[in-house]
């Protein structure tokens, strides 16, 4: 029952008209990054941080809770519409998508890809609210030692987002740590690293940083032309018939469990989920025979899974304090810079921000629902802006975003240096992936290490004599060592799994 | 389809080959310099947290972490270095390629409008950028890049000024302010 007490308070923060209108713009400015080419969510949620830094802290987060999660019905739009996914977890949708945009259902597929969206997103919230309460109170029991373990097992996640070469991943890896560490030391208070300039005793901007490298440096890989022909379907096309309502909920079903299941591993990205997805609809489905010729199956599966995905991501975030892909490092950056540590003492801590924000959820998916449908015209015809126009005004957007983090221009030459060594990393192929997700975790390790060692007064042991501790390091160590076991089993990594995510 | 027919198809034509041996030296070149840089920077790093102290009686100095970190930099460039050298150039290849003169057009531009903002001020800096782009870049019309950078530089700062309560930088020139630039 306090589960449901704490829930209901989280849903009177959520439902307050404030919060409600941050959830509502969230949505929009969510689907709007989905839908544009050049600008992907890990990129789209850290511009907008800028922007709310002066709100309280649970109105911020919900904001860039719903940006990230609008993102996800935003590329949708685009596979359906257009055969190209705005974001990496839609690109299967588009095989059945647009096939059913030439059969004049289009409409139908939005409808169903929102619905399936709707449901698994809230199913994998409930996982949340579930979850939330046991590991929360494991909180009363971290203290520095268990968060370096916990900050360990983040870091040892990084073989995950490896893309196809662990040496090149370990270099980003190491390069985001290395970024992390300048400015004031977290324990003596020494400056590192700043070369004298009082601009870097703070820090280098994070979110300059990762505009840069994410924002900038997809729009310097290469110049695009042209305009997108993107036909919006009417109102009434958009209404599926109760054939297509029938044959999707066995694909929802599924879709969610596996969307959800796969969110709760950190480092599985929502594109794995969406091409499992399709694949058990390949297996399973009654119509699968259908399927890349227009079958509904091949859009409701996958689009639910990416969402229950996105949704069910959040729980590692939120209960252990780990982020299980970029977007969600740049969002954990976001809860840093409100001075909260997501993880088991937000529950101690801060539990009214954190149900208030859990609580978010449910009221973001329907918004989500009942926006984007009736909205699609919106989206196609933002979709036929020229892209040398977008980039243009992207650009522009960038530059402000990099400026207001600190109201000075010194960022916004941060942010274009980041964007040269993005391109860089690009060219050489190196994932940018796991240089954000050290770039966030890299203070908070170094702190809790330090602390810890301060607590035992310099003795090492005291991470082998807590029991908590001690799991946790076992379980990264386990995490860190897999690919050595793997090439020693002989077992090959799945393709899906070679390409940076969400890059 | 003969066989000549097919070969002559699929087989490269001189002028490709030549160019993407070219763009495979060049991006020989691109790992080489990289993975110097990154020895470099590694030697640097190591150096300066020396310099910071590595160990003090509570355990670490703020120069241990950085210090463990250059010389796994330097070991994980001089691996990547070694794997470069036993893959075959293909195996090996960039992930994305570049159009070099739009990067050096958007980050030359991005410099400027940095540059000259404190000075001139966010309108009239972002306007100029904002006509390059659309203007001579995209070739878009006079009239609908005269009003997207209006919109872009004097609708965006005074919808930040007004709407959100943020403050873009105005001009640090006393009559251009005074115009409310």
């Amino acid at each position: 029952m306090d589960v449901l007490a704490d829930l209901l308070g989280g849903l009177a923060t959520a439902l307050s008209p404030q919060n409600l209108l941050y959830a509502f713009i969230g949505c929009l400015l969510g689907t709007l990054i989905g839908v544009l080419p050049g600008i992907g969510p890990v990129a789209g949620v850290a511009l907008l941080i800028p922007l709310t830094l002066n709100l309280d802290p649970t109105s911020a987060i919900i904001m860039l809770a719903a940006i990230f999660y609008g993102t996800q019905y935003g590329g949708t739009i685009t596979s359906v519409l257009l055969n190209t996914p705005g974001e990496a977890a839609s690109a299967i949708t588009t095989i059945d998508g647009y096939a059913m945009t030439k059969q004049g259902r289009a409409g139908v597929a939005l409808t169903i890809a929102a619905l399936g969206s709707f449901v698994g997103g809230t199913v994998a919230t409930v996982g949340l609210v579930v979850a939330a309460k046991p590991l929360g109170d494991l909180g009363l029991r971290i203290g520095p030692p268990e968060f370096f373990a916990l900050m360990v097992l983040g870091i040892s996640l990084l073989v995950a987002l490896a893309g196809r070469s662990m040496t090149k991943a370990l270099i980003s890896g190491v390069l985001g740590l290395l970024i992390s560490m300048v400015g004031i030391d977290p324990v003596a208070g020494a400056p590192r690293f700043t070369f004298g300039s009082e601009r870097l005793l703070d820090g280098i901007s994070f979110v300059a940083v990762i505009i840069g490298l994410f924002g900038l440096s997809e729009i310097l890989v290469a110049a695009r032309g042209g305009t997108a022909q993107a036909v919006a379907p009417g109102l009434r096309a958009l209404l599926p018939g109760r054939a297509d309502l029938r044959r999707s909920v066995p694909a929802i079903a599924r879709g969610t469990g596996i969307g959800f299941a796969l969110g709760l591993v950190p480092g599985m990205t929502g594109s794995v989920s969406s091409l499992l997805a399709y694949g058990a609809e390949r297996r399973f489905s009654r119509h699968r025979a259908e399927l890349g010729s227009g079958a509904v199956e091949g859009v409701a599966g996958p689009e639910t899974a990416n969402n229950a995905h996105a949704n069910g991501a959040l729980v590692p975030l939120f209960t252990l304090g780990i982020p299980a892909s970029p977007t969600i490092a740049v969002l954990m950056g976001a809860f840093l810079q409100q001075g909260l540590t997501p993880g088991p003492t937000l529950f101690a801590e801060h539990a009214d921000v954190a149900w208030g924000i859990i609580a978010s959820l449910f009221v973001g998916n329907v918004i989500l629902l009942v926006l984007n449908v009736p909205l699609v015209r919106v989206w196609t015809s933002i979709l036929r802006i020229p892209y040398p126009v977008l980039t243009a005004l992207i650009l522009t957007f960038m530059v402000v975003g990099a400026y207001t983090i600190n109201f000075s221009v010194f960022d916004v030459f941060v942010m274009v240096a980041f964007g040269l060594l993005g391109l860089v990393l690009r060219r050489l192929d190196i994932p940018l992936a796991p240089l954000v997700l050290t770039l966030v975790l890299g203070p908070l390790m170094e702190r809790s290490l330090r602390e810890s060692l301060e607590l035992s007064q310099g003795d090492l042991t005291v991470f082998l004599t807590r029991p908590i501790c001690v799991v946790l390091l076992v379980i990264a160590l386990a995490i860190a060592v897999s690919p050595l076991l793997s090439r020693l089993l002989g077992l090959r990594k799945p393709a899906v799994l070679a390409e940076d995510p969400e890059a | 389809m003969s066989h000549e027919q097919a070969f002559a198809e699929q087989a490269p034509a001189p002028d490709d080959q030549a160019a993407a041996a070219a763009a495979r030296a060049s991006d020989a070149r691109l790992r080489a310099g990289a993975q110097v840089v990154l020895v470099a920077l590694s030697c640097y790093i190591a150096v300066e947290s020396l310099g910071l102290g590595l160990w003090t009686s509570f355990g670490p100095g703020p120069g241990f972490f950085p210090f463990v970190l250059a010389i796994a930099l330097g070991l994980l460039a001089l691996a990547w270095a070694a794997q470069t050298r036993r893959a075959r150039a293909d195996e090996d290849g960039p992930a994305e390629r570049t159009d070099v003169g739009h990067a050096a057009a958007v980050l030359g531009s991005l410099v400027v409008l940095a540059a000259a903002m404190d000075l001139a001020g966010y309108q009239i800096s972002v306007f100029v950028f904002l006509m390059f782009h659309l203007k001579w870049r995209a070739g878009r019309s006079w009239a609908l890049s005269l009003v997207l950078s209006l919109a872009g530089s004097v609708g965006i700062y005074h919808g930040f000024d007004q709407g959100l309560m943020v403050q873009l930088p105005p001009s640090a020139i006393p009559l251009l302010a005074g115009w409310g630039l």
